[in-house]
């Protein structure tokens, strides 16, 4: 049997600000070298669940019951203590690459922090920035490489340390079609090469179907599990071959049932209460 | 295709012959070409030649180059100690924010308050000499690099420091990482401004009382009438601002060569 990775439990967070419940008892839990892709109508906290996980929502800002382990540990106990961070990765839905630093800089950034020295980080940085394609730009600021090239200086940056839970937040969700495509073929192909254990956080369920092993579909908020489906398409997959299977369709249409229910009811809730 | 850039193009062109035109217009009205024809007296508006030659006597005579290095001085020392002031404090008070929000109402208040209002006073402090200037420069600096520093700490971007605590920052690196480089920015894009107010402050320090310097120069000379050292000063004040500026665009552009260049 596998072992446990990620255990969240009764997790609910209310935001002090306009007394919002985005969290309500929400439990699931992620196995080892497991893709965990986070699926529901967006709004509906989400995002919230991440940052918990990541221990990032300002104390005071908002009341978090519940508890989160990881590793058996838990990390809501402990007030001050940052040490599970360690394990953990976390790419952001915005580009949060520091503007100052170069492509170079960037990827090297969690390297740095850790008090590696510069020259042996920007060797490990070398066969990173390789892996995502993007050499040649070692010495470019971000401002001056696309939207596309940003978020892969984010995967090498979040891949670099080698954190063994890499969190996504709706990685792709600003990128085109076509670059968001060959973004998740990248994905796995790099999943395919180091396994770690990934919770993704998206709003698009063929984004989850072809990346995730098992899919949580969460309610409109307050959020909560609705439902959990195993993907059954054998890997290594193509995230254009796949839009052709007949297999993927299957488990789109039984997913998409369940999360239309939801968005709908998230767009009432809306309605009737503006923000 | 990009056009290897031409030396003489149409806007160096024109900006020459707008100058010669203008010059030209007004070596005329002033009755310079033709002498029976004086549309306004010289002793008004002077003329392009004796302005020329009033300089020329101001320089040979070494005037000029103390009062240039008295008002460069003044207005660069104060631009100096005000930007390295500024910083400290405002990093300082950033890191006490409810002495911050006391103090903020006086901050917002001397900074709209117009700085050379503050002259007169300072002439009585710290005298005719250089001090009363190197002071009001030194206001000048300090009070928009303070107020930007402080500004910048507050305006850091939280999910900037989100994705580096996550990467595994301590609050330490998250300063030096996130937090002062982002103060930075802030403080290279106002070097610019600061060190042309600084130059207005030495000048108006000088209006009100002095020894030497480029303002001084052109109250005694505006008081005697002799309106070509008036113009000769008004341009050399043109020329070392033009100067400053474009420098400090130059600087600010190297400093923050990762953000899109400053153009104008």
């Amino acid at each position: 049997m596998n072992k446990e990775r990620l255990v969240v439990e009764d997790l609910s967070v209310k935001y002090h600000k306009g007394n919002v419940e985005a969290v309500r008892e929400l439990n699931f839990r992620v196995w080892d070298k497991e893709v965990v892709a986070i699926v529901g109508p967006s709004g509906c906290g989400k995002s919230t669940l991440l940052n918990c996980i990541a221990k990032i929502i300002p104390p005071g800002v908002a009341e978090v019951k519940g508890n989160v382990f990881i590793d058996g540990e838990s990390i809501l106990d402990k007030s001050a203590d940052t040490g599970h961070l360690k394990k953990l990765g976390y790419m952001f839905q915005r580009d949060t690459l520091l503007p100052w630093k170069s492509v170079k800089d960037n990827v090297i950034l969690p390297l740095t922090l850790r008090g590696v020295s510069k020259r042996e980080a920007e060797s490990i940085a070398k066969n990173f920035l390789e892996m995502v394609g993007l050499s040649g730009f070692e010495d470019k600021y971000p401002h001056e490489i696309s939207g596309g090239m940003r978020q892969r200086v984010q995967l090498a940056r979040t891949l670099i340390y080698q954190p063994e839970i890499i969190l996504m937040d709706e990685p792709f969700g600003a990128l085109d079609a076509h670059t968001r495509l060959s973004m998740q073929n990248l994905v796995m192909q790099l999943w395919h090469h180091r396994r770690s254990t990934v919770v993704l956080v998206t709003h698009d369920l063929q984004e989850a179907i072809t990346l995730a092993d098992r899919i949580v579909v969460l309610t409109a908020r307050p959020a909560t599990v609705k439902n959990e489906y195993r993907v059954d398409i054998p890997r290594p997959r193509d995230a254009i071959k796949l839009r052709n299977d007949p297999l993927f369709h299957a488990v789109h249409d039984k997913i998409w049932a369940d999360l239309a229910d939801e968005v709908r009811k998230q767009l009432n809730i809306s309605e009737r209460q503006p923000p | 295709m990009i056009k290897p850039p031409k030396v003489f193009n149409n806007v160096t062109l024109w900006r020459i012959c707008s100058a010669v035109l203008i010059i030209f217009i007004w070596e005329f009205i002033a009755g310079g070409i033709y002498g029976n024809f004086i549309l306004i007296d010289p002793v008004f508006v002077s003329r392009p030649t004796l302005i020329a030659r009033d300089f020329y006597e101001y320089a040979l005579d070494g005037l000029l180059f103390i009062d240039l290095s008295a008002t460069l001085l003044e207005a660069m020392s104060g631009f100096a100690s005000g930007l390295l002031t500024g910083i400290c404090l405002g990093l300082l008070l950033s890191h006490f924010r409810t002495l911050a929000r006391i103090v903020e109402p006086y901050l917002t208040a001397l900074t709209t308050l117009p700085r050379i209002a503050l002259a007169p006073i300072m002439v009585i402090w710290f005298g005719l000499g250089l001090p009363s200037k190197v002071v009001l420069s030194f206001l000048s600096a300090f009070l928009i690099t303070f107020f930007n520093t402080y500004v910048g700490v507050l305006s850091v971007d939280q999910e900037l420091i989100n994705a580096v605590k996550v990467l595994g920052a301590s609050s330490r690196q998250i300063y030096f990482h996130v937090i002062l480089p982002s103060v930075y920015s802030w403080v290279f894009a106002s070097l610019r401004v600061c060190v042309g107010y600084c130059l207005i402050a030495a000048v108006a320090g000088e209006f009100v009382g002095a020894t030497m310097g480029i303002g001084y120069r052109m109250l005694l000379a505006s008081g005697l009438l002799q309106t070509d050292r008036v113009f000769s000063c008004f341009f050399l004040l043109m020329i070392i601002g033009y100067l400053l500026v474009e420098s400090f665009k130059r600087i600010e552009n190297r400093l923050l060569k990762w953000r899109p260049q400053v153009i104008t």
